[in-house]
């Protein structure tokens, strides 16, 4: 009897199972009630904490934004223009005069006010909440409400990037976040087209529809960002069409798959992203400019882009890409070119001490994380610099231990990518004296009289057409010295699905063209 | 038996102590600073200092031991230092997904299992036997990582009947589990048709036969019965190597449990997250070796606990 009782075991299991179950099907047909369309987007991991106040991942950023608006947005050039902002006038060097738009409302009904924006901006200067986004709110020396429209906003000294780098934060209603306190994340509120709905317990997070947004409300109901962090799963799922987008998710190996399909379209657009060599300036070898511009020689970037790529990114001369506003295309280029490494490497006192024999000039260690994509491409650049006599060594690390080492300087060079070089201010975070880990990311510890004097320049000088020249001189000095190897400008890329209408990729990857999209069932 | 469970009740204090006490201090030892993966690279030092402070970060690793151990004994597992949630709403939300699964999987692995192995070994040497063993090769040898993308091609991409991914109806429970439990089944199928074979000679078993019992009876009630404790007992141990193969497989799956939460925390460094996934897994491990334990007594009468 007791196979019986066995049996029996396993189908009280199996029911218990069942019952473990939660039944979404009736759960989403009762979420449906007032649900038209809802488009799904595949996302690699979960959004750790939508308020923008503490947002730190690219998922969090970009769906926090359709939630939340700021004062300014960017425009396709990375210029900044105003969204819940009427207008911006510039007082003196350091004062800023607000006028907001009237009318715009939080997503319980309430309007926003010039409190909100003082309360969004202090709660981010208080050590107590430790934002990790208050370095840039110490530039703010006061802020005064002069009534509910206006705000007077007074820095400590000259900050052009103000607009841009502070005045983009998601505004937050201060009636809701200070009765919430850190409970804010799990409720979110703000003023954007879409409004928080819920977030599953695996991070999954739904969205759906403003229809009072103080601009042209959206078209789509409701929006299901989808967790899925197996690439090839993110793939299947596209080609079953259980979900209809995915923005950046996924590389462009996989991307050949969708080549041919009658389901999903896939789309290309210019990025603010750049992939770059970083130099540890602080070995005696490569202090020395001819050894860094060698490797730049030697790297085969042409065929990099042409194959592993398939065309879909473009060669950087610099930091900032062609669709940057102060981007300079006049500035020292690297061509892939042998003979002219090796002359380089000659004239740096590295002769090949066996001309084209086996045995190399010296011997360099490379770093990387163990991402796939990462490694495959290191491969190349050890192919490419062995036929110019270096020996490059590849360590791979875990995220986290890749990272200790590349802030600890614990590096000869690595790789990495930045995912959104849109201000140009981002060049004093990278390459100024006083950026050095932990204060910034000049992680290679480069230091240069002249850039830091540009830099800092760059900073006090409010106009445009001024910034862009000094802009300018800075790109020529750093492609000159080359402390990091501009690699190229990867292209941002999106599958969608065919029923999406009106979906633009825009250069910044994120998600604001949902709001003007739509669906045809 | 009443005293024998309450003993061993006792006995998981100390054990998962030393599993938290391992895992304290293996975590602490990874490379990564967790305060700069939270507030990135652009946060100030003051910021910085103030959140080392509040977790007590800046103390000599012993002294933040001493925290660790004086919260668990409160029943407080720490918030996570990436969502700011706390750590054990968190880990009960996710962890019935997790044990769903895996139990799912391992009702999956005996249903195949126990059928197979049984007709391998009856039909000894036969091609039903060759194909199963050859069917368990195939189980055993496919890694998750592997399988699971396959099932979904199959099943979900040219059949379109099961879901590809997500956690919801029982549909989507199928592809995940079959992935999970696949390698169990192998393992049990191998294990039912020794066990089997090696009871199947005793004498009870002729015994049986000579008093004319049917022999389906002869193999269920008298062979199955006695072979089966060496089944229980690699079950209740592979119950823990299921728990493990649920944090590929629930990645794969995108399955809501413990197993993502595990490698996303490890990724971000997340370390009161880290500490109270693993503690629950040993937990439910040391409960799983506990019923396997009073399974023998129930399976076998002449086993007594205590």
């Amino acid at each position: 009897m007791i196979y019986i009782k066995m049996y029996r075991f396993l189908f009280v299991l199996f029911l218990v199972g069942i019952t473990a179950c939660p039944n979404t099907k009736k759960e989403g047909k009762q979420l449906q009630k007032d649900i038209n369309n809802e488009l799904v987007i595949g996302i690699e991991n979960a959004p750790a904490n939508l308020d923008p106040r503490f947002a730190t991942d690219a998922y969090a950023i970009r769906i926090g934004k359709l939630i939340f608006p700021g004062l300014v947005t960017l425009d396709e050039n990375f210029k900044p223009k105003p969204l819940i902002a009427e207008k911006i006038e510039t007082l003196n060097d350091t004062t800023y005069m607000i006028t907001l738009k009237k009318g715009v409302r939080f997503h319980d009904g309430q309007e926003l006010t010039a409190s909100d924006v003082e309360y969004t901006f202090k709660s981010i200067m208080d050590p107590e909440l430790k934002s990790p986004h208050a370095s840039g709110f110490q530039k703010i020396n006061k802020i005064e409400v002069l009534d509910p429209y206006t705000l007077k906003i007074t820095l400590n000294e000259p900050f052009a990037p103000f607009e841009e780098q502070i005045l983009v934060f998601g505004i937050i209603p201060k009636h809701v976040a200070e009765n919430l306190k850190d409970k804010f994340n799990t409720n979110p509120i703000g003023a954007g087209a879409f409004k928080f709905e819920k977030q599953l317990d695996g991070g999954d997070v739904y969205l759906v529809k403003n229809t009072n947004y103080f601009e042209t409300p959206p078209h789509i109901d409701r929006l299901i960002f989808k967790v899925i962090p197996d690439v090839t799963v993110r793939m299947l799922e596209l080609l079953k069409g259980s979900i209809d987008l995915t923005q950046n998710a996924l590389p462009q190996t996989l991307l050949e798959r969708f080549k041919n399909s009658d389901k999903v379209n896939v789309m290309y657009s210019p990025s603010a992203s750049l992939t770059y060599i970083g130099f540890n300036l602080n070995d005696p070898m490569l202090k020395n400019s001819k050894v860094r511009k060698a490797i730049a020689y030697a790297i085969n970037r042409e065929d990099i882009i042409k194959y592993k790529f398939e065309g879909h990114a473009t060669l950087a001369r610099g930091a900032l890409g062609p669709i940057n506003w102060a981007y300079e295309p006049n500035v020292s280029t690297y061509e892939h070119n042998v003979e002219k490494a090796k002359k380089l490497l000659d004239e740096a006192g590295y002769k090949d001490p066996d001309g084209d024999g086996p045995k190399a000039r010296f011997e360099l260690v490379f770093k990387t994380s163990t991402e796939k994509e990462r490694i495959d491409i290191a491969k190349i650049y050890i192919d490419n610099l062995k036929n110019v006599g270096i020996q490059l060594s590849l360590r791979t690390h875990e995220w986290g231990v890749f990272f200790t080492d590349i802030q600890e300087g614990n590096f000869h060079l690595f790789s990495l990518k930045w995912p959104f070089v849109a201000y140009p201010d981002f060049l004093y975070y990278i390459f100024h004296t006083k950026s050095f880990p932990p204060n910034g990311a000049n992680r290679g510890r480069y230091t240069n009289a002249e850039v830091d004097k540009l830099l800092d320049q760059s900073r006090k000088e409010l106009d445009r057409g001024k910034q862009k020249e000094i802009f300018s001189k800075l790109q020529n000095i750093l492609a000159d010295e080359l402390p990091y190897i501009f690699l190229w400008h990867e292209e941002n890329n999106a599958v969608v699905n065919k029923r999406v209408k009106n979906y633009t990729l825009s250069a910044s990857g994120d998600f604001q063209s949902l709001i003007n999209s739509s669906i045809s069932e | 038996m009443f005293h024998y469970i309450l003993r061993r009740l006792m006995l998981m204090i100390p054990i998962l102590l030393g599993v938290s006490t391992l895992v304290f201090f293996i975590i602490h030892l990874v490379p990564g600073d967790p305060v700069d993966i939270l507030l990135g690279e652009t946060a100030l030092d003051v910021n910085k200092q103030v959140l080392r402070q509040a977790l007590h970060l800046d103390k000599p690793i012993f002294v933040q031991y001493g925290y660790y151990v004086w919260n668990l004994i409160h029943g407080d597992l720490g918030t996570s230092l990436v969502t700011n949630k706390p750590v054990l709403p968190t880990i009960l939300s996710r962890y019935p997904a997790t044990l769903q699964l895996s139990i799912a999987a391992m009702i999956i692995a005996m249903l195949i299992a126990l059928p197979l192995g049984v007709l391998a070994a009856v039909k000894k040497y036969s091609i039903v036997d060759n194909v199963s063993m050859f069917v368990s090769l195939l189980g055993v040898s496919m890694p998750n990582f592997w399988l699971g993308p396959l099932l979904i091609i199959f099943f979900s991409i040219h059949l379109d009947w099961l879901p590809v991914s997500g956690r919801g109806t029982i549909s989507h429970m199928i592809l995940p589990s079959v992935t999970l439990g696949a390698a169990l089944a192998s393992i049990l199928t191998r294990m039912t048709r020794s066990s089997l074979l090696e009871v199947i000679t005793n004498d009870y078993v002729r015994t049986a036969r000579a008093k004319g019992m049917r022999e389906s009876r002869v193999i269920f009630k008298h062979a199955l019965m006695n072979a089966l404790i060496p089944i229980i007992t690699v079950l209740g141990l592979q119950f823990g190597v299921l728990l493990a193969g649920s944090i590929i497989t629930e990645s794969i799956f995108s399955w809501p449990g413990i197993g993502r939460e595990i490698v996303q925390a490890l990724q971000r460094r997340d370390y009161p997250m880290v500490q109270g996934c693993v503690l629950f897994i040993s937990f439910t491990y040391v409960v799983v070796n506990l019923l396997t334990d009073i399974m023998y007594s129930i399976i076998d009468p002449r086993i007594r606990l205590g």
